[in-house]
């Protein structure tokens, strides 16, 4: 546990001291979302309530790579990998603090871009805020719990960058299909579907538990 | 200790193995290929149907080459031995010819039956989703520096993905898919009659696939054995 | 009908051209062995 506490407030006192990992998630997502809205064909209603709730939670996806491929990147620069890798404590709470430090970042980002969101895509997400907000946290854990168990792995691979969103995507569906849909329901009538969130629960559930086991062997020297 | 025979137990268990299971693949695939000519035709899709024989069953074994690498994969991290590692890259790729044969043979099938190369039903999708994932578990282990890191990385993978497996299915029915597509892929809807050649082509195609897995298995122990020659040879050369 | 022919040839071609390579290498790798262990008892 106190490891737990020692990586992450590590994490977040460089982060806070450099600055560069959260306004840089925050902003890319911006620009994705601006740029999701002019990839529409022209004359497409901004509340298309169809095809909205899924460009939200790919500028989320793309916003939770950026970051956790970065916060893998600095350790990786100052050889502190190894130094984490030799301290004599379980690994697994490495992880989790590494993870919960992504997730904190990437709440941070997910709670600035639904604001733009829903002013660039006209969408009244205030009045679902409360279920809206519990679906994009329960979302954020699934994406850095996998996303920092693969970012681990994908640090120290040849094409760094782009590995961790190739080991990622193929195994987010699961997390991707309710999110989207919880959104979509929420959106259209305050609803949500059947089973999306105990889905989501699983997938969280699996994902953490595994990756705080296996991230062992990621860490490995 | 025989200089030419494959690196480890596992390994030389396999390159037993083969010419037997090579024989009996011989001799159900012929079984089947004459059990599946003699199916009779259907009422709506005339022959075109038989794709089943073959498409089905090659996602059977699509999904027991990832857990076999998955296990694999397990086995080695548990164990440490460089043979459980060879076994999952294996059957990695052994596994993803068969999958690649189910995403090749699948939309065949569909533009000829219904029109339209692609239907959104959980089956097709999910293990279109496995193929995905073979990819990735490949491009992991050729983007990896060499040695026990690969290894380990792979074998992380692989168990990450093979738990991911029934999620997908969960995921599709809930994005669905709830066979939106006109034909129920069943093959009890099919017709009398297809029971008999479909469980011949199943059982060819596994054998298929478990003696391609001892073949492919055998070449890598060999290959090992030729590396840690070379290596050994390598030393002595500088001892000289 | 001719769909059908298609994708048996395509699964058969793709087996029979995957064994090959399989047996292939197998040969090279077990006559390579053969001639090290050759080497070293000369």
């Amino acid at each position: 546990m106190n490891v737990l506490r020692a990586v992450l407030w590590k994490d977040l006192l460089a982060e806070w001291r450099s600055r560069d990992r959260a306004p840089a998630m925050v902003v890319f997502a911006l620009l994705t979302v601006v740029v999701l809205r002019f990839s529409q064909p022209a004359g497409t209603p901004a509340g298309d309530a169809l095809a909205a709730p899924g460009l939200l939670w790919v500028a989320y996806v793309f916003a939770a790579v950026l970051g956790m491929n970065r916060g893998f990147a600095q350790e990786l620069e100052n050889e502190a990998l190894s130094g984490l890798a030799l301290a004599p404590v379980d690994r697994g709470w490495i992880y989790l603090g590494k993870a919960l430090s992504n997730l904190l970042l990437l709440a941070l980002a997910q709670l600035s871009t639904a604001v733009f969101f829903a002013v660039v895509f006209d969408v009244d997400l205030a009045g679902v805020a409360a279920p809206f907000l519990g679906v994009a946290l329960l979302g954020a854990v699934g994406l850095t719990a996998a996303g920092t168990l693969f970012a681990g792995i994908a640090v120290r691979t040849r094409f760094r960058e782009v590995m961790l969103p190739l080991l990622l995507f193929p195994l987010l569906v699961p997390l991707l299909v309710p999110c989207v849909q919880a959104t979509a329901g929420l959106l259209r009538d305050g609803s949500l579907p059947e089973g999306a969130l105990e889905l989501l629960a699983v997938y969280d559930g699996v994902f953490l538990i595994a990756s705080f086991l296996l991230f062992e062997y990621v860490l490995d020297e | 200790m025989s200089e030419t025979r494959p690196e480890s137990r596992l390994e030389r268990f396999a390159a037993r193995a083969v010419r037997p299971a090579g024989l009996v693949l011989l001799a159900v695939a012929a079984l089947a290929g004459f059990m599946i000519a003699r199916a009779p035709a259907d009422v709506v899709q005339g022959v075109l149907y038989k794709i089943l024989f073959v498409h089905a069953p090659a996602a059977f074994a699509a999904y027991l080459g990832f857990v076999l690498t998955a296990v694999g994969g397990a086995l080695y991290l548990w164990r440490n031995d460089e043979q459980w590692d060879r076994l999952a890259a294996a059957s990695a790729e052994v596994g993803l010819l068969f999958c690649t044969l189910n995403i090749v043979t699948g939309p065949i099938w569909a533009a000829g039956a219904w029109g339209k190369p692609w239907v959104w039903d959980p089956r097709l999708v999910v293990t279109a989703l496995l193929w995905v994932t073979y990819l990735a578990y490949a491009l992991l282990r050729s983007f990896s520096d060499e040695g026990p890191r690969a290894a380990r990385f792979a074998a992380v993978y692989g168990i990450a993905g093979v738990l991911l497996i029934p999620l997908n299915y969960f995921a599709i029915d809930l994005f669905g898919g709830r066979s939106q597509h006109p034909e129920n892929l069943q093959r009890g809807s099919l017709g009398v009659g297809i029971a008999g050649p479909f469980m011949a082509g199943l059982a060819a195609m596994l054998l298929a696939f478990v003696w391609l897995l001892a073949l492919r298995v055998e070449v890598g122990g060999l290959r090992a054995r030729a590396d840690r020659r070379r290596v050994e040879s390598l030393g002595r050369e500088d001892l000289a | 009908m001719s769909y059908a022919v298609a994708c048996y040839a395509i699964v058969l071609a793709s087996l029979l051209l995957y064994a090959g390579a399989l047996l292939r290498a197998r040969s090279g790798l077990r006559k390579a062995l053969r001639a090290e262990r050759n080497r070293d008892r000369s």
